[in-house]
C-alpha cells in the first residue's frame, strides 16, 4: 500500500508545487489523479518512485512516453527480462500476439503503451505508478484496456496510483479519484461531473 | 579526368605517372602475391593492435563507471593524451623498446586509448534519459545494466567511434611501416610503397596508394551503415 503524509514535492529542492498531501492507497485498490496541466502530477509520481521518507519498495513505474520498451530487443524479448509472471494470456486477450516477435520501433504509439502495461502488470510487483499510460491508445481500446487492467489490479490485490487528463478513462480505471492542485488533494470519487469539480478548484 | 590532365602539362612520368599506366600497375598489383601477403601483414598487426586497444578501453571505462575518482583521472589524462599526435611517441617509445613491433602496436594502442576512451565514456553517460529511468525502475545495476541497456543503446555511437578509431590507426600503421620498413620480421603495406618507389616504379606506387584509400572508404563505409542501422536515439 502507499501511505503519504504530509507529503510535499518541491521544485529544485526548494519551491513546494502544493501544499503538504494526505495520501493512502490500499493493496487492491487504483487511485487516480487528475489536475491541470503542470500541477505536479507526474513529479508526484517521480518523488514517490525516489523518495526516501515514503516507505514502499517493489514499485513499477510506467512512464509518459510510448517509446518505453528497448528497441533493440524483440517485445518478447523485452517481456522475458522483466515479467516474473505469464504474459502470454494478457498478451492474446489484446490481440497483441503477432506483434510479440517485432521490434517496438516497428508497432505503433498504442501497441508500445499496452506491451508497457502487460510488463508492469507481469512484473511481480506489487506497486504500479502509472504515468498517462494509455495516452496514445483510441478511445475504445483504451477504455477495454483500462477495464482489464482494472479486473487484473483487483484479482492480483495490486496497489496503483494512475495519473491521467482523461475523465472518461479515470472514471473507468479508477477506483478512487483525487484532484491535485497548488491547495493540496482532494478526493473527487463520488462528485457527479469531474469536469465541473476540476473547474471549481 | 584531373589526373590525366596533370599527367598532359607536367609531362614528367616519375611525378605523375600516365593515368592509363596506374590502371595496368593496379591491374598488375592484384595478381601480385608480394602485394597480398603485405596487406595481410598491415591488417593484421592493425587487428591485432586494434583488438588489444578496445580491450584495454573497455576495461578502463568499466572501472571509470563504477569509480568517480578513477573517471576524473582519466579525463584529466584523455584531456592531456589526446591533442597529442600518437606520431611524435616514435623516438620516446623507440628508446624503450627499440624499433621493433613493440613499437607499433604500442603506438596504436596508445592512440585508441586516449583517443576513443573519452568519446566511448560520453557516449555510454549520455545514453538517452528514459533508458536511465528504466535500467532504476527495473532496478538493474553492473553488468546487467551496462550489457542489456546502456552498450545496446549507445552501440551506434560507438561504432562511429570505432569507426574514426580505425581510419586513424589505418593511417599511423601505414606511416609507421613507411618509417621502420619490416615490423618483426614481415613487410606491410607501407614498406610495399617505399620497395617499388626505391625501384622507381611510380605507377605501382600510386596503384597501391589506391588500395589504400579504396580500403579505407570501404572500411568506413561499412562502419557507417551499421552505424545508421545500430543507433536507437
Amino acid at each position: 500500500m502507499i501511505n503519504l503524509k504530509n507529503h510535499i514535492v518541491a521544485v529544485n529542492g526548494t519551491i513546494p508545487l502544493f501544499t503538504p498531501i494526505n495520501l493512502s492507497v490500499q493493496a487492491g485498490e487504483i487511485a487516480v489523479i487528475m489536475g491541470t496541466s503542470g500541477v505536479g502530477k507526474t513529479s508526484l509520481l517521480a518523488s514517490l518512485a525516489t523518495s526516501s521518507n515514503v516507505i514502499f519498495k517493489n514499485q513499477f513505474y510506467v512512464f509518459q512516453e510510448s517509446h518505453q520498451l528497448f528497441p533493440w530487443m524483440t517485445v518478447r524479448k523485452n517481456l522475458d527480462y522483466v515479467c516474473k509472471k505469464p504474459y502470454i494470456d494478457l498478451v492474446k486477450r489484446w490481440n497483441l500476439e503477432q506483434y510479440l516477435d517485432h521490434q517496438p520501433p516497428n508497432l505503433s504509439g498504442g501497441q508500445r503503451q499496452r506491451f508497457t502495461l502487460i510488463r508492469a502488470l507481469c512484473s511481480g510487483l506489487s506497486t504500479l505508478l502509472c504515468d498517462e499510460p494509455l495516452s496514445a491508445l483510441d478511445g475504445i481500446t483504451g477504455a477495454t484496456v483500462a477495464k482489464d487492467f482494472r479486473e487484473i489490479v483487483h484479482e492480483e490485490n495490486l496497489t496503483v496510483l494512475w495519473v491521467t487528463h482523461n475523465v472518461t478513462e479515470a472514471r473507468i480505471v479508477g477506483d478512487s479519484i483525487y484532484l491535485l492542485s497548488k491547495n493540496g488533494i482532494k478526493d473527487i470519487t463520488y462528485e457527479d461531473d469531474l469536469i465541473v469539480s476540476i473547474l471549481s478548484v | 579526368m584531373g589526373w590525366h590532365v596533370l599527367y598532359l602539362v607536367v609531362q614528367e612520368p616519375l611525378i605523375f605517372p600516365d593515368s592509363t599506366t596506374i590502371l595496368f600497375a593496379l591491374y598488375d598489383l592484384v595478381w601480385t602475391a608480394k602485394f597480398w601477403l603485405s596487406l595481410y601483414y598491415t591488417m593484421r598487426t592493425l587487428l591485432l593492435s586494434y583488438i588489444i586497444g578496445m580491450f584495454i578501453t573497455i576495461i578502463i571505462i568499466l572501472f571509470c563507471l563504477k569509480y568517480s575518482w578513477l573517471k576524473a583521472l582519466f579525463e584529466r589524462y584523455c584531456a592531456y593524451f589526446n591533442p597529442l599526435p600518437s606520431f611524435v611517441l616514435v623516438p620516446f617509445m623507440s628508446l624503450f623498446m627499440g624499433l621493433g613491433a613493440a613499437v607499433v602496436y604500442s603506438i596504436i594502442i596508445w592512440n585508441i586509448i586516449w583517443q576513443s576512451g573519452l568519446q566511448v565514456l560520453r557516449s555510454i553517460e549520455s545514453v538517452h534519459e528514459l533508458w536511465g529511468k528504466q535500467v532504476q525502475n527495473l532496478q538493474w545495476s553492473g553488468t546487467k545494466a551496462l550489457t542489456k541497456v546502456y552498450i545496446p543503446a549507445a552501440i551506434g555511437n560507438l561504432i562511429g567511434i570505432a569507426s574514426t578509431g580505425w581510419a586513424n590507426s589505418w593511417r599511423i600503421l601505414i606511416s609507421l611501416e613507411v618509417v621502420f620498413g619490416s615490423i618483426g620480421g614481415y613487410f606491410g603495406i607501407g614498406s610495399y610503397i617505399i620497395d617499388v618507389k626505391s625501384k622507381l616504379d611510380i605507377d605501382q606506387m600510386y596503384a597501391i596508394l589506391f588500395v589504400i584509400a579504396l580500403t579505407g572508404i570501404i572500411i568506413n563505409s561499412l562502419l557507417n551503415r551499421l552505424k545508421k542501422k545500430y543507433s536507437y536515439e
